[in-house]
């Protein structure tokens, strides 16, 4: 399994603000309820207080990796949960959102 | 009043499914002006979205869609169309009625229940992970406000329809935090409603209890998943998918759909029993308060059904799907 990314999940009235780059990581979408929120566009929905925000990087990372991003992320965030992000064989072994 | 609506014929049988309804609706005196959509396979085949955005947007603005039967891949391949309507649209409230249709032979007599069942969180959030080598996880998404909006939406329904009780299904005895959210949130709601009784039932004794004895529910209102395998098990009850209306309400946008599936193999070949889609065209129209075609289809449904000289396939005929609503057509006319 090849670590590349995690997704970490925000409980925020509203959907966070966070840095589009933590390096080595980009941020690949933010979804609500399994719902792409971001990029736009948006669907008109109305929202739960928790989102998934997604940082993945181009190559493999380390462990280490990801405890830096949810560090930074932290510094203006409160994360509930936080989920490391795999490929396998090359497949992502994660779902994507709606 | 001539109104506006979306059409989306789907995939496998949906376009001549949706071809006889038209026609069945358009005979019923209801005016309404048709805009056709894509969603489902043919997108997906020109590599664009299962529902293409500009599918929701036209829906966005007319509010109003009836959708045939579109096919979802399973296990690997596009997110479901069906849900990826639900969610990009907030169609929060599956509405799925169940009552006895004459001349539609099945043991379950006097049914008469409304199912109302979460459409855009759970396990459809499809929040999904291999965690390790040999650990898959889903995960299970349930609040408090997405509860709040459908379990109301469910009191509301009661009481605009002079329906007597609600019962709220869940698996809180295992799933405590999860689905005793649900049923907690139920509860509260519970005591806005003195007026109509409320119980509430574990999730397997329910469908035990749906089978022995369905006369005591009367609305029923559960999470996501329940509500998928509930419903299903309700319209087999009714006589089948072939029949079974369904609709999905938002705070703007409804989109009236059968509940079966895109049945590919009988794609082509006239078969498949229209009525599921007739009878979610009959929602339709009592949502757009045209009351006299709605009565008008529906009796002219019924006197086919009774009758039992046009039958499909699945209710033991040979008729088929367009010859099927010409005789709808006739017994209005």
């Amino acid at each position: 399994m090849k670590l590349v990314g995690a997704d970490i999940y925000i409980w925020s009235e509203k959907m966070p603000d966070l840095p589009k780059e933590i390096s080595p990581f980009s941020l690949l979408l933010i979804s609500n309820r399994g719902t792409k929120i971001y990029p736009p566009p948006a669907p008109d929905l109305e929202f739960n207080d928790w989102w998934r925000c997604r940082y993945r990087a181009q190559k493999e990372v380390s462990h280490a990796d990801i405890q830096r991003l949810l560090d930074t992320v932290s510094q203006k965030n409160v994360w509930t949960k936080a989920q490391k992000l795999f490929e396998i064989n090359g497949m992502n072994a994660y779902s994507e959102p709606y | 009043m001539s109104h506006k609506a979306v059409i989306i014929r789907g995939d496998g049988t949906g376009p001549e499914l949706c071809e006889a309804v038209l026609k069945v609706i358009d005979a019923s005196g209801a005016k309404i002006a048709w805009s056709d959509a894509e969603a489902g396979e043919k997108p997906l085949q020109r590599g664009e979205p299962v529902v293409p955005d500009k599918t929701i947007e036209i829906i966005k603005k007319t509010k109003i869609a009836l959708k045939g039967p579109m096919t979802t891949p399973v296990g690997k391949g596009s997110v479901s169309a069906n849900v990826t309507l639900r969610k990009k649209l907030d169609l929060f409230a599956c509405v799925r009625p169940i009552w006895t249709l004459p001349g539609v032979e099945t043991p379950f007599k006097d049914l008469n229940i409304v199912i109302f069942r979460e459409n855009t969180e759970d396990l459809y959030a499809q929040i999904e992970y291999m965690a390790t080598a040999d650990v898959a996880l889903a995960l299970k998404v349930i609040s408090k406000s997405g509860s709040r909006r459908i379990i109301e939406a469910a009191f509301e329904y009661a009481r605009a329809n002079g329906r007597k009780k609600v019962a709220a299904v869940h698996k809180a005895n295992i799933m405590k935090i999860s689905d005793g959210l649900f049923l907690q949130t139920a509860r509260e709601i519970a005591e806005k409603y003195p007026e109509i009784e409320f119980g509430d039932y574990i999730v397997d004794n329910f469908c035990m209890q749906l089978v022995t004895r369905w006369k005591q529910f009367d609305v029923v209102v559960m999470p996501n998943l329940y509500g998928d395998i509930a419903s299903d098990l309700a319209a087999g009850m009714m006589g089948g998918l072939g029949v079974a209306p369904g609709a999905n309400f938002g705070r703007d946008c409804a989109v009236f759909e059968a509940v079966h599936g895109s049945a590919p193999k009988y794609a082509g070949l006239n078969r498949v029993n229209p009525t599921a889609l007739l009878l979610s065209g009959v929602l339709m129209l009592r949502h757009l308060k045209e009351t006299q075609a709605a009565d008008r289809i529906e009796q002219a449904l019924y006197r086919v059904l009774r009758e039992g000289q046009a039958r499909t396939y699945d209710l033991g005929g040979t008729t088929g799907t367009q010859e099927f609503a010409q005789a709808i057509i006739a017994k209005m006319s």
